[in-house]
């Protein structure tokens, strides 16, 4: 670069330089190392323990019992506030259909043509599954009347 | 050695599956093979266009390249690995985006209970679906591997950049730098939301607006309109982001690139509305559609106003920094028509009502663009560089060139002040910390682009350039050294 440079130009340059620099040098460890970590731990933990755990207050095991015993074609109902866990699992039950429970009539067995699932949680209360969030962002499971 | 054409071709295959894929997944599915189809209407489109500019840059040799392409290899295969070794590893890409490409994975139809059944646990249901449909048709031609298109994007985005610096005549050697500074940039880079691989729509956000300013960097028609029909197309900010570069046109009396920005819009907002209606599951609800084709339309005659009157610059710029004004002081009459709508844009234009009070956050927005924009180093010296070159120019009383991409990026980053003043959200400290990082990414290409501009300009010509270009020189050479004598 056979150019005029100047002391701006130099301190200019010095300034791309820098960012190269730092940028060059993060690919080893950051790049790669805290990359192929982070798959590790995401494959050794399971998708809902590696997200969910430090994020929201609990779910994991809430999410685990559920792909367990709910059928895989089916809808599981959802109670309100949905944020925090609730959003996970929405993400992590596929391919069943978590739907709000406020339209769901109250009796149905069946919602867009699939069946409700229903069961016996660890408690030992019998019903349609519901995935109740909490005020604090957290989870929990509990039943509807079927 | 240009390499600009399969950057082009990528732009045009871009934009041929969006135009298809918005009306087959409306429908019984997007075909499996209309996403090859879409790739070869790419590639044919960028070989019948004149894409690429003045035969005269100087060529780019190997060992301007050698380094960039190792080093781009050796960032770009841990992406692939980071991208397809797992599902998103992040919130949002993990709660939004991966539900969508699941089921669009099954059956790339919106026709499925996942987005038509009311009452089901959808995220973000009116975010666009570009990313997650190229993802899903991706994997359903070459299962495993859909989320490879997410590193692909990255190596969109450093071509683009490549482009926009050839197209403008840089030198060689600052092209591969300008590249190469895009490349390793660490908030692209690191393990978390918003990177390449996390499943974020940022990056492709960040590739159409890195195409916007690399159309106005050049002032070409071709690139800005691929970039802002993609742009809107990508992400919600998008229409924001578009409005920046549409006002500083406006401002600047550029009433072709207006026009050219002002056609894509529509285009792009008639394909994206009525998919838009489909995941809010209204029928015929294109109220965003009509409100933005009435302001294409207002804009286009104010600027034939603005003609008509003379209206020098200055005058168009009070006009367009009016307006935001004006538009603040209507929203609260606005607001009501958002009432129900359960959309982002309805979220933020109900909260709009509220906006003085929002105002008071702009300190701490402030605050947090510094914190995450320059302090934490996430961004390296992306933003600092170009008030560098500003403070050195003014020393040595030169005027630096693109003004353009300047009041682009100046708009645009001013903009991303829009969600902490009409965000409902209570907790701005998590708000900055989840939000900012990620709405400045959208802002490293044109800052770069930019840069490199202005440090080529500071840098006057080679003198090798003086040599071979100063007697008979073509437009590009000839322009970049008249701004630097």
């Amino acid at each position: 670069m056979k150019a005029r440079l100047g002391a701006g130009g130099i301190v200019a340059l010095t300034l791309l330089g820098a960012h190269l620099l730092l940028g060059v040098g993060r690919v080893p460890g950051k790049v790669y190392g805290d990359r192929f970590d982070e798959i590790e731990r995401y494959r050794d933990n399971g998708a809902a323990t590696f997200l969910m755990t430090g994020a929201v207050p609990n779910g994991p095991a809430e999410i685990d019992w559920l792909r367990e015993h709910a059928p895989e074609r089916c809808v599981l109902l959802w109670r309100w506030p949905a944020d925090g866990a609730l959003e996970f699992a929405a993400a992590l039950l596929g391919p069943r259909l978590v739907v709000d429970e406020r339209v769901v009539p109250a009796g149905a067995t069946t919602f867009l043509d699939l069946p409700i699932a229903t069961g016996e949680l660890p408690s030992g209360e019998r019903g349609q599954l519901v995935l109740q969030g909490t005020d604090d962002g957290g989870l929990r499971l509990t039943v509807r009347p079927e | 050695m240009n390499g600009t054409r399969p950057v082009f071709a990528a732009l045009f295959a871009l934009v041929a599956f969006w135009l298809g894929a918005q009306a087959f997944v409306r429908g019984d599915g997007v075909p499996d093979w209309w996403l090859p189809v879409a790739l070869l209407l790419g590639a044919g489109a960028a070989f019948a266009v004149r894409t690429h500019a003045d035969a005269t840059q100087q060529p780019a040799r190997w060992p301007h390249l050698a380094p960039l392409l190792l080093l781009v290899t050796a960032i770009a295969i841990a992406l692939f690995v980071g991208a397809t070794a797992t599902p998103s590893r992040h919130w949002d890409g993990a709660t939004a985006f991966d539900p969508k490409v699941f089921w669009l994975s099954r059956a790339p139809t919106l026709q499925q209970p996942y987005f038509t059944g009311v009452g089901v646990f959808h995220h973000s249901p009116d975010y666009q679906l570009l990313l997650s449909l190229l993802v899903a048709c991706t994997d359903r031609l070459v299962p495993g591997c859909g989320r490879a298109v997410l590193p692909t994007l990255y190596l969109l985005l450093l071509g683009v950049t490549w482009t926009a610096l050839r197209l403008r005549a840089v030198r060689p050697k600052l092209c591969a730098l300008g590249t190469a500074a895009v490349a390793v940039t660490p908030a692209l880079l690191n393990t978390s939301g918003g990177a390449v691989d996390s499943g974020y729509h940022d990056v492709l956000l960040l590739t159409t607006t890195t195409c916007i300013a690399a159309g106005l960097l050049n002032a070409h028609a071709l690139l800005l309109g691929l970039g802002v029909f993609l742009t809107i197309v990508a992400k919600p900010e998008g229409v924001a982001y578009v409005t920046a570069a549409m006002a500083v046109l406006f401002a600047r009396g550029e009433r072709r690139l207006l026009w050219t920005a002002a056609l894509a819009t529509g285009a792009a907002m008639i394909s994206w509305a009525p998919v838009r209606a489909v995941l809010l599951h209204r029928d015929g609800g294109y109220g965003v559609l009509w409100v933005v084709l009435a302001g294409l339309a207002a804009l286009l005659l104010l600027q034939h106003a603005t003609d008509r009157l003379s209206l020098q610059q200055r005058g168009r710029w009070i006009v367009v920094l009016a307006l935001p004004t004006l538009g603040l002081l209507l929203l609260p009459w606005f607001a009501p028509l958002f009432a129900g709508d359960d959309s982002a844009i309805g979220v933020y234009m109900r909260q709009a009502a509220q906006a003085h009070e929002g105002l008071a956050n702009l300190p701490a927005y402030l605050g947090g663009a510094f914190h995450y924009g320059v302090a934490r180093l996430r961004f390296g010296a992306t933003f600092v560089l170009p008030v560098a070159l500003v403070v050195i120019a003014r020393l040595r009383q030169h005027r630096l060139p693109d003004h353009r991409v300047a009041a682009f990026a100046l708009l645009g980053l001013a903009a991303t002040a829009v969600p902490f003043v009409l965000s409902p959200e209570p907790d701005l400290d998590h708000h900055l910390r989840s939000s900012m990082t990620r709405l400045l990414i959208h802002w490293v290409g044109p800052v770069w682009l930019l840069s490199i501009a202005w440090l080529d300009a500071l840098l006057g010509p080679t003198a090798d350039e003086r040599d071979r270009y100063a007697p008979g020189s073509t437009s590009a050479s000839r322009s970049r050294i008249a701004t630097v004598s």
